[in-house]
């Protein structure tokens, strides 16, 4: 009979892996307890709300096992179940297909942080007449796969994108995009907004390739827009805003170069028109709207102030080089929920004593 | 973000697993739902006592609105995210909705400005010196306990009986009612588990969590 006798008991024979999870979890302890009468309460108040629902869900059904342990394990099918897996399968069958039939070699290439209104996405290889499906936050995009954003009235959609190499990626609404890499993404219509800065740098250069030209990242926040002519469907010109860094447009044999405060306006006739930008202000309050929740639990008012200037192009300035200093010792507790990075100086400031302002682009910040 | 984060695409035979455990539940299934509650509830009040600053009372109404709201939109519910990660999407919105209400304020806790700054993230910072160390095992501690409630229920248990309670092998079979064999076997699918989401939780959080692990977690010494 083989001896089970745990070979890791006795503390000989550990894996270094199996020392290091073992280091952490000691170092950690347990996990702190729920209160018995806070989980009480809430598991009641489930418990009521659950059978309400199925209730009104399935009148005549009743279905009743014994209490299950705390373990996952494959449950031994039933009759019910498989009938309920049937429908589910029979009416998710678009859905399954897409995440079971993916090319092979077709990895994430990115997942879904901000999702506003209506965007659908196609999967790799679905044509236009493929199924397209509602999508959801967390959600792990294939490469290959095409999204569309809603156009306008109640449809409209913008949706956020973190790229598996970093990038912050954001769609307004009307554009249809093709994620084909990691690297790469084409542009059918309407506008994307990109933001290389918490990248890996030794990742590649990300490309956004349109009908009209292509433009290339070196370290930056840029958005491309495709422009159309009132009442058509065709990109007519090709507009690209830098707000930091720098990103080079390529077309025919030919390719030009934008840098922070800079707009580029490419013509289907080849003409190009250049023209300084604000990199703050209405014109990328869209891009706003999409900034991933910044989880303040526990981080500095530097921190806090470094995203709020990322997302809005402000400049942030102190009040005295004292306040300058302290910034990066003052931890913040709580959490910003749905605020967006423009009010949330507005939010957290005053709750330290300090208040901000901001005027032409720069955010001052004072005792 | 490093690719590694998102190369950790959901378990499929989880993601199954999941979706069944909430099929179940909406068919009406008892033991179903006394799984779902007793799997996810805990982790979910410790997600929301975290970023409610320590208050029991708010965080047992937000928990109980948050897993009341979601029977609804569970009917949806396909597998495609951890169930974990959904909820914790929801009681965030809930928070969130809480917050809007009350018009309220995060808390700022200022720090003493003539102590060191804390390891938090400051550059410069000496993580050494006794705050700011007691600040960083806080935080590491933390984030431990998350990445333990982001992993499924079975697993997470299984490792705090076996590296807290130190429970032989051979006993946490018994409790699962598994051959020792494939108690191993889970023991080690839970190890992974639990690093990825850990590597994953220092991730997002900064390096000042990660910074003296990294080595540790891809082999070198502490």
């Amino acid at each position: 009979m083989t001896d089970w006798t745990d070979p890791h008991d006795g503390d000989t024979g550990r894996s270094a892996d199996e020392e290091r999870v073992r280091s952490l979890l000691e170092r950690a302890g347990p996990r702190p307890q729920v209160p018995a009468d806070d989980l009480a309460a809430i598991k009641a108040a489930f418990r009521t709300e659950w059978a309400e629902h199925v209730r009104d869900r399935a009148p005549h059904r009743a279905v009743s096992h014994p209490r299950r342990p705390l373990v996952f394990r494959p449950r031994p099918s039933r009759p019910l179940v498989a009938l309920a897996a049937a429908a589910v399968v029979a009416l998710g069958l678009g859905w399954w297909v897409w995440r079971i039939a993916r090319p092979a070699g077709a990895g994430i290439v990115a997942r879904i942080e901000v999702l506003e209104g209506e965007v659908t996405a196609r999967g790799p290889g679905d044509g236009a007449d493929g199924s397209a499906l509602e999508l959801a936050v967390e959600l792990e995009i294939p490469a290959g796969s095409e999204l569309v954003t809603g156009t306008a009235g109640p449809a409209a959609g913008r949706v956020a994108l973190r790229l598996a190499s970093g990038p912050s990626v954001r769609l307004d609404t009307g554009s249809r995009a093709r994620l084909v890499s990691g690297s790469e993404i084409e542009l059918a219509s309407g506008a994307v907004y990109v933001d290389t800065e918490a990248g890996d740098r030794t990742r590649r250069a990300l490309r956004i390739r349109t009908p009209l030209g292509e433009v290339r990242d070196i370290g930056t926040q840029f958005e491309v827009r495709l422009l159309e002519a009132d009442g058509g469907d065709v990109a007519e010109a090709l507009r690209l805003r830098v707000r930091e860094g720098r990103a080079d447009l390529h077309w025919d044999a030919t390719s030009d170069a934008a840098t922070a405060g800079e707009e580029l306006t490419l013509r289907a006739d080849g003409s190009l028109d250049r023209q300084a930008i604000a990199v703050h202000g209405p014109a990328w309050d869209w891009v706003l709207r999409l900034a991933p929740v910044f989880e303040i639990e526990g981080r500095t008012l530097r921190e806090l102030l470094a995203w709020v200037a990322r997302e809005t192009g402000w400049e942030v300035r102190y009040g005295d080089p004292a306040l300058a200093e302290a910034a990066g010792s003052i931890v913040l507790h709580g959490s910003l929920g749905e605020t967006t990075p423009d009010q949330a100086p507005e939010v957290v400031l005053p709750g330290a004593g300090l208040r901000s302002r901001v005027e032409d682009g720069v955010l001052l910040v004072e005792r | 973000m490093t690719a590694q984060a998102f190369q950790r695409a959901p378990d499929p035979a989880r993601s199954r697993e999941e979706a069944a455990l909430v099929r179940d539940m909406l068919a009406g299934d008892a033991g179903a739902m006394e799984a779902f509650a007793d799997g996810y509830f805990p982790g979910l009040y410790r997600f929301a006592l975290a970023r409610l600053g320590g208050r029991s009372d708010l965080a047992r109404d937000i928990v109980q609105t948050t897993v009341c709201k979601a029977l609804a939109k569970l009917e949806s519910y396909r597998g495609d995210a951890p169930l974990f990660s959904w909820l914790c999407v929801c009681c965030r919105n809930e928070i969130a909705m809480h917050f809007r209400k009350l018009k309220h304020r995060p808390r700022l806790v200022e720090l003493d400005e003539s102590a060191p700054a804390p390891s938090h993230a400051a550059p410069g910072s000496n993580p050494e010196s006794p705050p700011d160390r007691a600040l960083f095992e806080k935080e590491q501690a933390r984030c431990v306990h998350e990445a333990l409630d982001h992993l499924p229920p079975g697993y997470a248990q299984a490792l705090e009986w076996k590296y807290l309670d130190r429970l032989s092998v051979r006993e946490i079979a018994g409790r699962l009612r598994r051959s020792p064999k494939a108690t191993e076997s889970l023991l080690s699918r839970a190890r992974r588990a639990f690093r990825e989401s850990y590597e994953h939780l220092a991730e997002r959080r900064g390096s000042a969590v990660s910074g003296d692990l990294r080595p540790v977690l891809e082999g070198g010494k502490p």
